[in-house]
């Protein structure tokens, strides 16, 4: 699967213009694993990899 | 003489993003990017919450706590206004938001990008996660909207059938006209 960023964002903001509330829903989400993730980058890399 | 009413004009969602917001949300952006070079972040709060309310007409507080975001984040001056204003979730009314966030629908995913590219760098795995809940979401509000139409259909296709019921040969509107003449 390429790893297509831009697309991704596209689609985040498509979403944005036909349903707020999903996005908003989306965007917390990515500020969680943005704070988890900065927070311990080891530990969800390797948890990941052990599910 | 025939009485007409025009249908109500559908008012459109959010302000235009041309003309005279989009200067106003440039000379914004211009403005605090100096100011940022130069006061303290207290003082940049303050002045920037004026220059909001005289040009808004809306009493708008800009917490000083948002300054030091700002200070880190690296968009070109005429693009972050909009972006920026809505990550650091500044305490401004809808309408300064639409006006922020208006014309700069390029600069919003410019910075969807960046968070996204932020996010993906420190954690790369969650690539494919982010990508099923995004379209997971996209199917549920595509899904949403076509339920709604369907209904908004079935329910315009009732009323069809009891006006052909209910109705004599005119429309009401036509008796309506006539009444005045």
């Amino acid at each position: 699967m390429s790893k297509d960023v831009v697309e991704l964002a596209r689609k985040l903001e498509r979403l944005r213009e036909v349903d707020i509330e999903a996005y908003e829903r989306l965007s917390r989400k990515i500020d969680e694993y943005l704070v988890e993730s900065i927070r311990a980058p080891g530990d969800v890399r390797e948890s990941h990899h052990r599910a | 003489m025939a009485k007409k009413t025009a249908p109500p004009t559908p008012r459109p969602r959010g302000p235009s993003h041309t003309g005279p917001l989009y200067e106003i949300t440039e000379d914004f952006s211009r403005r605090f990017e100096r100011l940022l070079e130069t006061k303290s972040q207290a003082d940049v709060a303050r002045e920037l919450g004026s220059y909001l309310s005289v040009k808004l007409g809306e009493p708008i507080k800009v917490d000083a706590s948002s300054i030091s975001h700002l200070r880190s984040v690296k968009y070109p001056s005429s693009r972050w206004a909009g972006p920026v204003a809505e990550m650091y979730k500044w305490p401004i009314p809808p309408i300064a938001r639409d006006l922020l966030e208006g014309g700069h629908r390029e600069a919003r995913l410019s910075a969807t990008i960046s968070r996204l590219e932020r996010l993906l760098d420190v954690n790369p795995t969650r690539y494919e996660h982010l990508e099923t809940l995004i379209e997971g979401e996209a199917l549920t509000v595509e899904g949403e909207l076509l339920s709604n139409k369907a209904s908004a259909a079935l329910r315009g296709e009732r009323a069809g059938e009891q006006g052909v019921r209910g109705a004599p040969s005119s429309s009401t509107q036509g008796d309506k006209d006539d009444d005045g003449e």
